[in-house]
């Protein structure tokens, strides 16, 4: 008996034992075969991609919006109520999918590659860095009023200025309206003058409740501007200012005011055609 | 079976994380072309712009090549924004404490005279400054984009209470929104919640004008 029950192992013990009899290649090849169809699948969809396949990236993104639009409103109207509707919209939603498909095939060619892309992306990036003064320019904060004076990358000066109040001016008149903001976005250097006399125009009369003259003689006010003046472009000027306790806050007419001092380096450093970059 | 589909697992898993790696960097060096390729178009053309990094947490002001002014974005929160940045223009900006310009009085010089004098603590001065501008607004674009921007509040405790109101209800209202888009497969419409400083809220505001064009890389 005691032999005997040692004769027969415990059922795990066989089956563990059993195991090397069966054949685990067809596991393996099932496996080899389930990888290569998944890798497959996983290449197709990565190359689809590269190409420009990937219906979430290229056709609402790449494609001219329009037709990423048209798409999207066809496949998302696929729904409809009765089942004839439904053929013909169907039959729609596949005509212009294959319209699309035949564009993207077309596209597909030029695809970029990440390499081509990178090296497209560096040579933009440097096209970018060409476009950037190389010599003196200056930026304008209008609501810090602030102007500082740049030389390429190097910061020369941070100067305390007057920008535009922004009021509103109407005539009683006329019905003319001003509004006294100093403008925004990209100038240059148009005219430099020494010892600038201010034309009063109709606003700093109207202004001032005074009658506006005929002769423009009666206009001319000299002093007003300070000793220098930069003109850059459309009536406005960078110039000196006599309320120079005012720096600092927003009360001119649009043209930006700086201390005697600061004009002064301004005109002797900028040249016309340098940039004025005013926000 | 189980070394089968170990073998399986190991052997798929770092395949698709390479193919996905490389198709997201693909799709990213595309997005990255297109906003570099608008850039260079904008500064031929002499114009300001405004770049929204806002994975690189920056609202940044450019032109002709040159960085202008950097307001650094504390926190951001996009919804439904597509991923490749699309040139977009500014069609309105919303305020409850929206800052109005001030009219200039014409007044005779007897009238001048005769004004009585500032109140003490103010100097008088009629304009609209950096300060009037609001740390609490919305920008709407051409393409129905709407970006909140909000500062931290300040201000008075009447103020602080009912900004936390508001934001909790903000809160709430966008998770349920998120959930009911969720479930119902709707799109949604795409927005952007922005956290700058105050300053640099008033900044924002200050100098976004409507004829600047924009771009929002998300």
């Amino acid at each position: 008996m005691i032999f005997a029950k040692s004769d027969a192992p415990p059922r795990a013990t066989r089956n563990r034992r059993a195991l090397p009899g069966r054949s685990v290649w067809p596991f393996l090849l099932l496996g080899l075969a389930v990888l290569a169809v998944l890798g497959g699948v996983g290449w197709a969809m990565y190359s689809g991609r590269l190409a420009g396949l990937d219906k979430s990236n290229f056709l609402t993104k790449f494609l001219p919006a329009k037709t990423g639009k048209e798409i999207q409103n066809n496949r998302t109207a696929v729904v409809v109520s009765s089942p004839a509707k439904a053929r013909a919209k169907k039959k729609e939603h596949l005509a212009e999918s294959a319209k699309v498909e035949s564009r993207v095939k077309a596209d597909a060619s030029a695809a970029p590659t990440a390499e081509s892309l990178r090296a497209e992306n560096a040579e933009i990036r440097q096209q970018l860095l060409d476009m950037a003064p190389k010599g003196f320019y200056v930026v304008i904060n209008t609501a810090g009023n602030r102007v500082t004076l740049h030389n390429g990358d190097k910061l020369e000066a941070d100067m305390i200025a007057s920008c535009g109040s922004g009021n509103v001016l109407e005539d009683p008149k006329g019905g003319r309206r001003w509004t006294f903001d100093t403008p925004r976005g990209v100038f240059s250097v148009k005219t430099k003058v020494v010892d600038p006399v201010w034309i009063k125009p109709d606003w700093a009369f109207i202004e001032e409740g005074e009658p506006i003259p005929k002769d423009r003689t009666d206009r001319a006010e000299p002093g007003m501007m300070g000793d220098f003046a930069i003109g850059i472009g459309d009536g406005y000027y960078l110039h000196g200012t006599l309320y120079k306790r005012l720096l600092g806050r927003n009360v001119s007419h649009g043209c930006v005011r700086l201390g005697d001092a600061d004009i002064e380096r301004l005109y002797h450093t900028l040249s016309k055609g340098d940039r004025v970059y005013i926000f | 079976m189980r070394a089968i589909f170990l073998t399986l697992w190991l052997t798929l898993f770092p395949l698709f994380m390479t193919a996905g790696a490389i198709a997201d960097e693909l799709s990213d060096l595309q997005a990255e072309n297109f906003l570099l390729t608008t850039e260079l178009q904008l500064a031929k053309a002499g114009k300001m712009y405004i770049v929204m990094d806002l994975p690189g947490k920056a609202v940044i002001f450019k032109a002709g090549g040159i960085e202008i002014k950097r307001l650094p974005i504390e926190h951001s929160r996009v919804d439904a924004v597509d991923s490749v940045p699309i040139l977009r223009k500014l069609n309105v900006k919303k305020a409850d404490n929206q800052p109005k310009r001030k009219q200039v009085v014409i007044a005779s010089e007897e009238e001048i005279r005769s004004a009585p004098a500032p109140a003490p603590g103010t100097d008088g001065l009629v304009a609209l400054e950096i300060s009037d501008m609001p740390e609490l607004y919305q920008l709407e674009f051409d393409d129905g984009l709407l970006l909140t921007v909000k500062a931290p509040a300040s201000g008075d405790f009447k103020t602080k209470a009912t900004r936390y109101w508001q934001d909790s209800v903000d809160y709430v209202k966008n998770w349920y929104q998120s959930m009911h888009r969720k479930m119902s497969g709707e799109a949604g419409s795409p927005q952007i919640v922005m956290n700058l400083s105050g300053a640099d809220a008033r900044q924002l505001y200050w100098s976004f004008d409507q004829d600047m064009p924009c771009l929002i890389k998300n």
